[in-house]
Protein backbone atom coordinates (compact mmCIF):
# COMPACT_ATOMS: atom_id res chain seq x y z
CA UNK A 1 0.00 0.00 0.00
CA UNK A 2 0.62 3.67 -0.86
CA UNK A 3 2.55 4.98 2.56
CA UNK A 4 1.95 8.68 1.36
CA UNK A 5 -0.13 8.38 -2.05
CA UNK A 6 -0.21 12.09 -2.31
CA UNK A 7 3.04 12.51 -2.77
CA UNK A 8 3.54 9.99 -5.17
CA UNK A 9 0.95 11.03 -7.69
CA UNK A 10 1.13 14.46 -9.83
CA UNK A 11 -1.68 17.04 -9.44
CA UNK A 12 -2.36 16.87 -13.42
CA UNK A 13 -4.30 19.37 -15.35
CA UNK A 14 -7.01 17.14 -16.12
CA UNK A 15 -7.06 15.98 -12.37
CA UNK A 16 -7.29 19.85 -11.91
CA UNK A 17 -10.22 20.14 -14.79
CA UNK A 18 -12.05 17.30 -13.07
CA UNK A 19 -11.84 18.79 -9.70
CA UNK A 20 -13.15 22.27 -11.14
CA UNK A 21 -16.05 20.68 -13.29
CA UNK A 22 -17.14 19.35 -9.46
CA UNK A 23 -17.56 22.43 -7.85
CA UNK A 24 -19.17 23.65 -11.05
CA UNK A 25 -21.79 21.03 -10.59
CA UNK A 26 -21.83 21.67 -7.08
CA UNK A 27 -22.69 25.65 -7.37
CA UNK A 28 -25.35 24.55 -9.55
CA UNK A 29 -26.92 22.27 -7.19
CA UNK A 30 -27.01 24.67 -5.13
CA UNK A 31 -28.55 27.49 -7.47
CA UNK A 32 -31.08 25.33 -8.16
CA UNK A 33 -31.95 23.83 -4.55
CA UNK A 34 -34.30 25.34 -2.34
CA UNK A 35 -32.80 24.15 0.76
CA UNK A 36 -31.34 27.35 2.88
CA UNK A 37 -28.41 25.19 3.72
CA UNK A 38 -27.53 24.35 0.16
CA UNK A 39 -24.85 26.35 0.07
CA UNK A 40 -22.70 24.59 2.40
CA UNK A 41 -22.60 21.85 0.18
CA UNK A 42 -20.53 24.21 -2.35
CA UNK A 43 -18.79 25.82 0.43
CA UNK A 44 -17.60 21.97 1.62
CA UNK A 45 -16.46 21.28 -1.32
CA UNK A 46 -13.96 24.48 -2.11
CA UNK A 47 -13.21 23.69 1.26
CA UNK A 48 -12.00 19.89 1.21
CA UNK A 49 -10.13 20.74 -2.34
CA UNK A 50 -8.17 23.92 -1.03
CA UNK A 51 -7.52 22.31 2.33
CA UNK A 52 -5.51 19.30 1.11
CA UNK A 53 -3.82 21.87 -1.77
CA UNK A 54 -2.19 23.91 1.92
CA UNK A 55 -1.63 20.52 3.11
CA UNK A 56 0.64 20.49 0.55
CA UNK A 57 1.83 23.92 0.19
CA UNK A 58 0.60 24.23 -3.23
CA UNK A 59 -2.92 25.90 -2.96
CA UNK A 60 -1.18 29.04 -4.81
CA UNK A 61 0.10 27.28 -6.93
CA UNK A 62 -2.78 25.28 -8.41
CA UNK A 63 -5.39 28.06 -7.70
CA UNK A 64 -3.00 30.32 -10.45
CA UNK A 65 -3.74 26.84 -12.49
CA UNK A 66 -6.84 27.22 -11.89
CA UNK A 67 -7.36 30.28 -12.93
CA UNK A 68 -5.15 30.31 -16.02
CA UNK A 69 -7.73 27.21 -17.21
CA UNK A 70 -10.94 28.61 -16.32
CA UNK A 71 -11.14 31.85 -17.15
CA UNK A 72 -8.49 32.33 -19.96
CA UNK A 73 -9.64 36.09 -20.31
CA UNK A 74 -9.48 38.95 -17.92
CA UNK A 75 -8.39 36.91 -15.26
CA UNK A 76 -8.58 39.04 -12.57
CA UNK A 77 -5.34 38.89 -9.90
CA UNK A 78 -6.51 36.88 -6.72
CA UNK A 79 -3.84 35.90 -4.50
CA UNK A 80 -5.77 33.66 -1.97
CA UNK A 81 -6.44 30.50 -3.21
CA UNK A 82 -10.42 29.93 -2.02
CA UNK A 83 -11.52 33.18 -3.48
CA UNK A 84 -10.05 32.03 -6.78
CA UNK A 85 -11.75 28.89 -6.64
CA UNK A 86 -15.04 30.56 -5.90
CA UNK A 87 -14.20 32.77 -8.67
CA UNK A 88 -13.40 29.96 -11.23
CA UNK A 89 -16.30 27.81 -10.24
CA UNK A 90 -19.15 29.97 -9.09
CA UNK A 91 -21.60 32.24 -11.92
CA UNK A 92 -19.87 35.33 -11.76
CA UNK A 93 -23.32 37.29 -12.28
CA UNK A 94 -24.71 35.35 -9.17
CA UNK A 95 -21.33 35.77 -6.78
CA UNK A 96 -20.51 39.07 -6.94
CA UNK A 97 -16.65 40.22 -5.71
CA UNK A 98 -18.38 40.84 -2.10
CA UNK A 99 -19.98 37.63 -1.84
CA UNK A 100 -16.80 35.84 -2.75
CA UNK A 101 -14.51 37.74 -0.16
CA UNK A 102 -16.84 36.84 2.63
CA UNK A 103 -17.15 32.94 1.52
CA UNK A 104 -13.53 32.99 1.35
CA UNK A 105 -12.99 34.68 4.90
CA UNK A 106 -15.52 32.00 6.00
CA UNK A 107 -13.42 29.20 4.85
CA UNK A 108 -9.98 31.11 5.55
CA UNK A 109 -11.41 31.67 9.05
CA UNK A 110 -13.03 27.56 8.95
CA UNK A 111 -9.20 26.64 7.99
CA UNK A 112 -7.80 28.41 10.71
CA UNK A 113 -10.09 26.83 13.54
CA UNK A 114 -12.27 23.87 12.32
CA UNK A 115 -11.47 21.03 13.72
CA UNK A 116 -10.65 18.06 11.09
CA UNK A 117 -13.41 16.11 12.13
CA UNK A 118 -15.83 18.57 13.02
CA UNK A 119 -17.75 19.00 9.39
CA UNK A 120 -17.68 22.23 7.97
CA UNK A 121 -21.58 22.74 8.04
CA UNK A 122 -21.34 22.46 11.52
CA UNK A 123 -18.65 24.45 12.55
CA UNK A 124 -20.13 27.44 10.47
CA UNK A 125 -23.36 27.49 12.35
CA UNK A 126 -22.16 26.61 15.48
CA UNK A 127 -19.82 30.57 15.48
CA UNK A 128 -23.29 32.02 14.40
CA UNK A 129 -23.74 31.22 10.52
CA UNK A 130 -21.79 32.66 7.64
CA UNK A 131 -21.78 36.44 8.44
CA UNK A 132 -20.62 35.96 11.73
CA UNK A 133 -17.81 33.81 10.69
CA UNK A 134 -16.81 36.03 7.80
CA UNK A 135 -17.04 39.14 10.45
CA UNK A 136 -14.69 36.88 13.01
CA UNK A 137 -12.14 36.44 10.19
CA UNK A 138 -11.90 40.21 9.37
CA UNK A 139 -11.55 40.43 13.13
CA UNK A 140 -9.17 38.29 14.48
CA UNK A 141 -6.82 37.91 11.58
CA UNK A 142 -7.19 41.48 9.33
CA UNK A 143 -7.40 42.30 5.93
CA UNK A 144 -3.95 42.13 5.76
CA UNK A 145 -3.70 38.65 7.17
CA UNK A 146 -0.71 36.30 4.92
CA UNK A 147 -2.04 34.41 2.66
CA UNK A 148 0.29 31.39 2.23
CA UNK A 149 -0.09 27.91 1.52
CA UNK B 1 -9.06 5.65 1.07
CA UNK B 2 -12.65 4.45 1.14
CA UNK B 3 -14.17 0.79 0.34
CA UNK B 4 -15.24 2.10 -3.31
CA UNK B 5 -12.27 3.39 -4.36
CA UNK B 6 -10.17 0.64 -2.54
CA UNK B 7 -12.16 -1.56 -4.12
CA UNK B 8 -11.44 -0.36 -7.52
CA UNK B 9 -7.72 -0.07 -6.87
CA UNK B 10 -7.53 -4.00 -6.00
CA UNK B 11 -9.45 -4.76 -9.08
CA UNK B 12 -7.15 -2.88 -10.94
CA UNK B 13 -4.08 -4.76 -8.66
CA UNK B 14 -6.19 -8.00 -9.68
CA UNK B 15 -6.17 -7.14 -13.59
CA UNK B 16 -2.34 -6.09 -13.83
CA UNK B 17 -1.27 -9.60 -11.86
CA UNK B 18 -3.07 -11.73 -13.99
CA UNK B 19 -2.31 -9.45 -17.06
CA UNK B 20 -0.23 -11.36 -19.40
CA UNK B 21 0.74 -8.17 -21.83
CA UNK B 22 1.93 -6.05 -19.45
CA UNK B 23 5.29 -6.04 -17.44
CA UNK B 24 6.04 -7.13 -13.95
CA UNK B 25 4.64 -4.34 -11.55
CA UNK B 26 5.00 -3.80 -8.18
CA UNK B 27 1.65 -2.83 -6.20
CA UNK B 28 2.28 0.50 -5.19
CA UNK B 29 3.00 1.52 -9.05
CA UNK B 30 -0.49 0.29 -9.58
CA UNK B 31 -2.10 1.86 -6.98
CA UNK B 32 -0.49 5.31 -8.30
CA UNK B 33 -1.85 5.15 -11.76
CA UNK B 34 -5.03 3.72 -10.94
CA UNK B 35 -5.71 6.42 -8.55
CA UNK B 36 -4.04 8.72 -11.04
CA UNK B 37 -6.83 7.59 -13.55
CA UNK B 38 -9.95 7.92 -11.45
CA UNK B 39 -8.78 11.61 -10.09
CA UNK B 40 -8.33 12.50 -14.00
CA UNK B 41 -11.86 10.81 -15.00
CA UNK B 42 -13.49 12.80 -11.96
CA UNK B 43 -14.36 9.54 -9.60
CA UNK B 44 -11.99 10.07 -6.91
CA UNK B 45 -10.96 13.21 -5.34
CA UNK B 46 -8.37 13.89 -2.26
CA UNK B 47 -9.03 15.13 1.16
CA UNK B 48 -7.56 15.63 4.31
CA UNK B 49 -9.13 13.13 6.75
CA UNK B 50 -9.21 13.85 10.39
CA UNK B 51 -6.03 12.31 11.39
CA UNK B 52 -4.53 15.28 9.29
CA UNK B 53 -3.65 12.93 5.84
CA UNK B 54 -4.22 13.20 2.50
CA UNK B 55 -6.67 10.45 2.00
CA UNK B 56 -8.58 9.18 -0.97
CA UNK B 57 -12.51 9.02 -1.36
CA UNK B 58 -15.00 8.44 -4.34
CA UNK B 59 -16.61 11.75 -5.36
CA UNK B 60 -20.14 12.67 -5.46
CA UNK B 61 -20.80 11.81 -9.25
CA UNK B 62 -19.34 8.73 -8.36
CA UNK B 63 -21.41 7.68 -5.59
CA UNK B 64 -24.33 8.62 -7.10
CA UNK B 65 -23.84 6.66 -10.14
CA UNK B 66 -23.14 3.89 -8.41
CA UNK B 67 -26.01 4.70 -6.02
CA UNK B 68 -27.98 4.20 -9.33
CA UNK B 69 -26.85 1.16 -10.52
CA UNK B 70 -28.11 -0.55 -7.50
CA UNK B 71 -30.74 1.25 -7.48
CA UNK B 72 -31.13 -0.47 -10.86
CA UNK B 73 -29.90 -3.79 -10.13
CA UNK B 74 -32.82 -3.81 -7.24
CA UNK B 75 -35.63 -3.13 -9.15
CA UNK B 76 -34.82 -5.83 -11.79
CA UNK B 77 -35.23 -7.88 -9.12
CA UNK B 78 -37.98 -7.13 -7.96
CA UNK B 79 -39.27 -7.42 -11.67
CA UNK B 80 -38.01 -10.93 -11.73
CA UNK B 81 -39.72 -11.92 -8.19
CA UNK B 82 -43.05 -11.10 -10.10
Amino acid sequence: MLKRPSLDIAFTTEALKANLSRLEDEFETYQTTRDRDGIYSYLTAVFELVRWWKHERKSVEYANRALSIQRRQSVPKIAEPFAAMIFCTADPEKVDYRMRSKWSRVLRYAAMYKDLDEPLRDFIKRKGGINKCAARYTRRLGRGARTDD
Amino acid sequence: MDSIIRELVEESWEWARIGRDRDPMDKSRVFSETLADLESSGDAMRYLNSKGQIAWKATPGLRDYLNDLKLDAEADLEHEDL
